[in-house]
C-alpha cells in the first residue's frame, strides 16, 4: 500500500520519521508553511524558512525516495504585524512557480482581525 | 560561439517547438526588461515549461564547449539546468546586476536550480566575483549541490585560493564524494592540504574507520616527514586498492625520499602503470 501524506510539518521533524515514513509506504508529502511557535520579527527569517522547504526538505526526503511538496504562504498569526506581512506578501511570488510548490497555504483565521482579513 | 549561443543551440534543437518558442521570449524578456522579476519568475518556471530530461549532446557539442570556454564540461547536464543558465546569461552584459540577481536567485532557489545555477559559475562573466557565492555553496549539506561545484567545474581550480580549495577537497572526501572528477587536483595540490589530509587520515584509522584510497593522491606529491611515514604504512598494511593508490601517487612525488619507497616494491610500481584514478575507485 501506498500513501500521501497531504499535511505534515517535516520541518520540525527528524530524519528517522522519513526513514519510518519510507518504510510504511508513504511515497510523497505536502507540507504547508506554518509559523515557528512563536511569530517572525522580519522577513528574512521567512525567506530562509520558504528556502528551507523548497531546498534542504526536498533534498533530506529524497534521500529516502520521497517526494515532497509543499505550500507556501504567510500564516495568519503573522498577518497581524502588517509591515511585516507585506513584505512577505513581496516575496511570495519568488516561490509560488517552483517545481515543488503545489498551493498557497496555510491560511485561515487566527483572530479575524481586518489585518487577516486583508 | 560563446557558451550562451551553445547553450541556445542545444536546446532549441532538442525542446518540442513550444518549450523552445518560450525560452526564446522568455530570454529576450529577461535581456530588455530591465526587471529583475522577470528573471525570477522565468527561472521558476523551467521544469514546468522544458522539463528535466538530459541535454542530449555529442562528442563535437563537448568539444565545441570546450573552446568555447576551456575546461567546461556540460556532459551531464539537464536541459532544465541548460535553460536556468541560459536565462542567467541573458544578463551577461551588465556583469554587476548578473551577479545581484544570481545572490537573489540562490537566496531564494529550490534544491535543482541551486545544482544549476552552480554548474553555470564558469560561465557567468567576470569571473573573480564568484568565489564568495562559491565557497558559500560549498557548505551546503546537500550532496548534489556540493558535487555541482566541486566536480566537472573548473571554476574551484582557477579561482579559489588555497584555504578555500583545500577545505573544498577534504570535504569531498569527508562527505563521501569522489575526487576524481574534481578539475585541477593535481595542479592545485599543496603541502598545506597534504598535511590536512594526512591529519584525517589519523582521526580515521583512530576511530577504527576506513579512509578514501584516493585521499593519498594529493599526500605523495607533497609528502615529506611524517606523511611518508604514513604512506609506508599504507604500504605495508592498506588493502590491494589503497597500496595502488600510493603507488599511483608516489609517480609524482618531489621528495626523493618519498620516490624510493616506491621503487622499494617494484612489483607494486609495475602493477600500477596505466593505472588511472577514475579506474582505481570505479574498481574498488
Amino acid at each position: 500500500m501506498k500513501y500521501i501524506d497531504p499535511h505534515i510539518h517535516m520541518s520540525a521533524r527528524t530524519t528517522d520519521d522519513y526513514e519510518r515514513m519510507a518504510a510504511s509506504g508513504i511515497v510523497a508529502v505536502i507540507e504547508p508553511a506554518f509559523w515557528l511557535g512563536q511569530p517572525r520579527t522580519n522577513s528574512g527569517s521567512y525567506m530562509d524558512y520558504l528556502s528551507a522547504l523548497v531546498g534542504w526538505e526536498r533534498f533530506r526526503a529524497a534521500q529516502f525516495g520521497i517526494r515532497h511538496y509543499c505550500a507556501i504562504g504567510l500564516n495568519a498569526k503573522e498577518a497581524n504585524n502588517e509591515a511585516l506581512a507585506e513584505e512577505v506578501i513581496d516575496l511570495l511570488p519568488r516561490y509560488l512557480l517552483k517545481e515543488g510548490v503545489v498551493a498557497l497555504g496555510e491560511i485561515g483565521y487566527d483572530d479575524q482581525t481586518p489585518a487577516e482579513d486583508k | 560561439m560563446s557558451p550562451r549561443e551553445l547553450l541556445a543551440r542545444w536546446l532549441a534543437r532538442q525542446l518540442p517547438p513550444e518549450a523552445a518558442t518560450w525560452l526564446d521570449k522568455a530570454a529576450e524578456q529577461v535581456r530588455s526588461s530591465g526587471k529583475d522579476a522577470d528573471l525570477y519568475m522565468a527561472v521558476s518556471l523551467v521544469t514546468r515549461k522544458v522539463g528535466k530530461a538530459d541535454l542530449t549532446l555529442s562528442d563535437t557539442d563537448l568539444r565545441d564547449a570546450d573552446s568555447s570556454r576551456p575546461g567546461w564540461n556540460p556532459r551531464a547536464w539537464s536541459a532544465d539546468q541548460a535553460a536556468r543558465v541560459l536565462l542567467i546569461l541573458a544578463l551577461e552584459a551588465d556583469p554587476a546586476r548578473l551577479a545581484r540577481c544570481l545572490d537573489q536567485l540562490c537566496n531564494t532557489a529550490d534544491v535543482s536550480e541551486l545544482a544549476a545555477f552552480y554548474r553555470g559559475l564558469p560561465l557567468y562573466p567576470d569571473q573573480p566575483r564568484y568565489v564568495a557565492r562559491a565557497t558559500e555553496g560549498l557548505r551546503t549539506n546537500m550532496k548534489n549541490v556540493f558535487e555541482a561545484i566541486a566536480h566537472r567545474n573548473p571554476y574551484p581550480s582557477e579561482q579559489f585560493p588555497e584555504a578555500a580549495w583545500n577545505q573544498m577537497v577534504l570535504k569531498a572526501l569527508f562527505v563521501g564524494s569522489p575526487l576524481w572528477p574534481i578539475m585541477g587536483l593535481d595542479r592545485r595540490g599543496n603541502a598545506e592540504l597534504a598535511r590536512m589530509l594526512c591529519d584525517y587520515a589519523h582521526e580515521r584509522w583512530s576511530a577504527g574507520r576506513p579512509v578514501s584510497p584516493e585521499l593519498w593522491r594529493c599526500v605523495g606529491p607533497h609528502a615529506s616527514g611524517t606523511m611518508l611515514q604514513d604512506l609506508e604504512r599504507v604500504l605495508k598494511k592498506g588493502t590491494e586498492q589503497e597500496r595502488s593508490a600510493v603507488a599511483l601517487s608516489l609517480r609524482g612525488a618531489s621528495d626523493p625520499a618519498a620516490a624510493q619507497l616506491l621503487s622499494a616494491d617494484p612489483a607494486l610500481a609495475a602493477a600500477s602503470r596505466g593505472l588511472s584514478w577514475e579506474r582505481l575507485v570505479s574498481a574498488g
